[in-house]
């Protein structure tokens, strides 16, 4: 095989070598270019990376010292002063954020549908004895975890927000600080900009010794690690975990079975199977099982095997340079620093969009940009001011990043600009665009657009306008409980906000609600009248200082459903009740449901 | 004459409840999808539902959706569709597990065990057996429906 190889490499290079010659301008054919690469590529190995060159990588990180991790968590949690108990331990004077993460690493869940898992939660005051010497969180893990692995689980979680816990999860195992090590190091490979993606992922191991996943199986998209996993040594367990993190933002992003993605090695989805028609462009024989896994391989290449990849597929290496990597390479030490970043220098003060000289037009693209913000506001919602603002910033944001992004001349900045706004790191985001800082223009905006917005809020007539100028579809959809209130008051049975959502399964209120929203946005269209505008402030103002009156309603309405339901059932005879039983048990676990949920808000 | 009311009334009860049931969920699932699996299922009238196949290969037909090769794949027998595959390719059309919650049990959920690999569980597979359907879910946090496998065992295997 080799030798043929070697024959068609030799044939193909006398060609080339005689065009060039001639300088014939004939250029060469995409299949024999194909046919060249192939003919001179070594034969493709399992993975994308040996052992050498994932020891060897550029923009190498150490794993951080316990010290260094105890100072990253000092400084991004500052705020002291919350007190909470968690699973039956006390916690005083610590940061609402750390207590939020730590309860999450405590928090069981399933492993199939990582939904909590009410039975098996551990009492962290009964297993560890905690209070009352241990109040704080770094105490807490110190005690549960051990000092090295305590941190480290922490690091994972408050940085990249990667559950780590053998807590977290109702299938996991204690990590060995070894292994914990290589999990950081595989995060660690990707910019800083692209972790945390989704809140409280899993990320751990599988309990030890467990069967059932075939003997070769590493890990799966979970993500947690088998014993397989574990019997590697650590660069083959960073390579795997930064697999499966690639994997991840794949999935995510949706990209790794995007039509483009698809296109470059000729991808075609037959059934559940994949085959590609153009064998040549696979970074590692694993690549080659589908697009997913040629995904997932062609990240690791592009992280640990730079140069295959840009000689086996330039296509895929600018791909992933572009979205996954936001320009960062690594083919040597310069090129990874996070100084090639496509988020690095943001636009900050002077460069970035001046101040709107049209404040109507300004208005238009806030009120319909941050139109749930702004009807809040205009209803008087206590934390609505709050709101607004971040939801400013975060339009600031986009339109500052999305102006670079078109300025570039990349690709792909459709992806590009999605997985930014999707992930991005806030945090590196934020002190690129300086949004703290005083005096700065992004600034400046949110303050005129804030005020054009609260002066017009101030004037009774232009609150009418401003909710008029919002797009209909989005009035509605804030502001369709509202409604609800009121046709509920008027005896109309349907369901206000508190148990909507369970209402949605039904078919009726379905039905009810899509007509309702219909006639809503109808009505936006031909502009709000007067009446409806002070309808829906009355019912607003009196709906947030009445709640309990609604659940005491809701649940008279729902006991009364209940017991109609019940006598309609008991009325039948012996064969329909047959018939009706599964029906009736169903509604009547169903309200059981609601009244009790009612219930429990009402007198607990 | 209850007994015999009864003997009758018990298939009639499940056979309605089923159907009222698959009712539910093919509601949730594109209205394509749908009109298959509660049309006539002869090769004629299932190809008349769609445009020109993009590719055929013996008794399978390929479709094209929005550049994604192949977002539908068709395969027929005895002149009836035998199998169904169908990829939801706009991500923002897709129904979340939670909507299925009523169709999942102990034993119908499980993870992918993909082929050759050496990471599995891509996927989170619903197999519904009476309503012979498989419905594969991306395993990410919102578990969005991906593809969904329609097998119609009524055709007769050709032997």
């Amino acid at each position: 095989m080799k030798t043929i190889l070697f024959l068609i490499f030799v044939i193909l290079s006398t060609i080339v070598q005689a065009d060039n010659k001639c300088g014939s301008g004939i250029t060469i054919s995409k299949q024999s270019e194909d046919l060249l690469r192939l003919a001179k590529k070594v034969p493709l190995s399992q993975w994308s990376a040996s052992k050498k060159q994932i020891r060897n990588k550029k923009c190498d990180e150490q794993v951080p010292s316990t010290e260094e991790i105890n100072s990253y968590i000092d400084n991004k949690f500052r705020r002291n002063n919350h007190s909470e108990k968690i699973y039956g331990a006390d916690f005083e004077n610590e940061d609402p954020l750390l207590l939020a993460h730590f309860k999450e690493l405590m928090t069981k869940r399933t492993y199939l549908l990582e939904n909590k898992d009410p039975k098996n939660q551990v009492d962290l005051q009964d297993k560890f004895d905690l209070n009352p010497s241990c109040k704080k969180v770094k105490c807490a893990m110190d005690k549960i975890f051990g000092e090295e692995l305590g941190n480290k689980i922490l690091l994972l979680k408050t940085k990249y927000d990667l559950n780590s816990s053998e807590y977290g999860n109702g299938a996991s195992s204690r990590l060995k600080v070894s292994e914990i090590n290589n999990l950081i190091k595989s995060a660690q490979s990707f910019p800083e900009t692209t972790f945390p993606i989704e809140k409280n992922k899993a990320f751990f191991k599988f309990k030890r010794k467990a069967r059932g996943f075939g003997p070769g199986v590493l890990a799966n998209a979970v993500i947690s690690f088998f014993d397989t996993w574990s019997g590697y040594g650590p660069e083959i367990r960073e390579y795997a975990s930064f697999h499966e993190l690639s994997h991840y933002i794949g999935g995510q992003l949706d990209i790794d079975d995007s039509p483009e993605w698809l296109n470059f090695s000729g991808w075609e989805k037959k059934g559940e199977k994949w085959e590609a028609t153009k064998d040549s462009t696979f970074s590692s024989k694993y690549g080659m099982t589908n697009p997913h896994e040629d995904f997932a391989e062609s990240v690791s290449a592009y992280r640990y095997n730079p140069e295959s990849l840009k000689e086996v597929s330039p296509d895929k290496y600018r791909f992933i340079k572009e979205i996954v990597f936001h320009g960062l390479e690594y083919t040597d030490d310069n090129k990874c620093s996070m100084d090639n970043s496509y988020l690095n220098n943001l636009p900050t003060a002077e460069s970035s969009p001046t101040v709107p000289e049209d404040k109507n037009k300004e208005l238009l693209s806030v009120v319909n940009g941050c139109a749930d913000e702004v009807v809040s506001l205009i209803i008087n919602n206590p934390n609505s001011k709050g709101t607004l603002d971040q939801c400013l910033i975060t339009s600031d944001k986009k339109l500052v990043i999305n102006q670079k992004i078109d300025n570039m001349n990349l690709k792909y900045p459709k992806y590009v600009k999605m997985g930014i706004q999707q992930f991005g790191n806030n945090e590196f985001i934020d002190l690129n665009l300086d949004i703290n800082q005083k005096n700065d223009t992004n600034q400046y905006r949110r303050y005129i657009r804030r005020e054009v917005v609260n002066k017009m809020i101030e004037e009774k007539n232009d609150k009418k306008s401003l909710l008029r100028s919002i797009k209909p579809s989005k009035v509605c959809g804030y502001i369709w409980d509202y409604f609800y209130y009121d046709i509920f008051k008027k005896g109309i049975k349907t369901f206000s906000s508190p148990i909507s959502k369970a209402f949605s399964q039904d078919k009726e209120s379905n039905k009810f609600i899509e007509e309702s929203k219909k006639a809503c946005i109808a009505k936006g269209k031909e502009g709000m009248s007067d009446e409806d505008v002070k309808s829906i402030f009355s019912h607003v103002s009196s709906l947030s200082k009445n709640q309990e009156t609604i659940t005491r309603e809701l649940l008279k309405i729902y006991q009364s459903r209940y017991k109609t339901a019940e006598e309609e059932y008991n009325k039948l005879d012996f064969v329909d009740k047959l018939t009706h039983y599964p029906s009736w048990n169903q509604k009547k676990t169903y309200l059981n449901g609601l009244i009790n949920k009612l219930k429990d808000k009402l007198y607990n | 004459m209850k007994t015999y009311l009864l003997m009758f009334s018990i298939p009639l009860i499940l056979s309605s409840a089923f159907a009222e049931e698959q009712k539910k969920l093919t509601n949730l699932l594109p209205k394509k999808v749908q009109e298959i699996i509660q049309s006539k299922k002869d090769k004629k009238s299932i190809l008349a539902l769609f445009k020109k196949p993009d590719l055929i290969e013996s008794n399978k037909y390929y479709f094209i959706v929005n550049n994604f090769k192949y977002g539908i794949n068709l395969e027929f027998k005895d002149g009836n569709l035998s199998k169904m595959n169908y990829t939801i390719v706009d991500k923002n059309k897709r129904p979340a597990l939670n909507l299925f919650d009523k169709f999942i049990t102990k034993e119908n959920l499980k993870l992918s065990n993909e082929e050759r690999s050496k990471f599995s569980g891509r996927y989170l597979e619903l197999n519904l057996k009476k309503e012979r359907l498989k419905l594969r879910f991306k395993n990410i946090n919102s578990k969005p429906l991906y593809d969904i496998t329609f097998s119609n065992t009524d055709v007769k295997e050709v032997k």
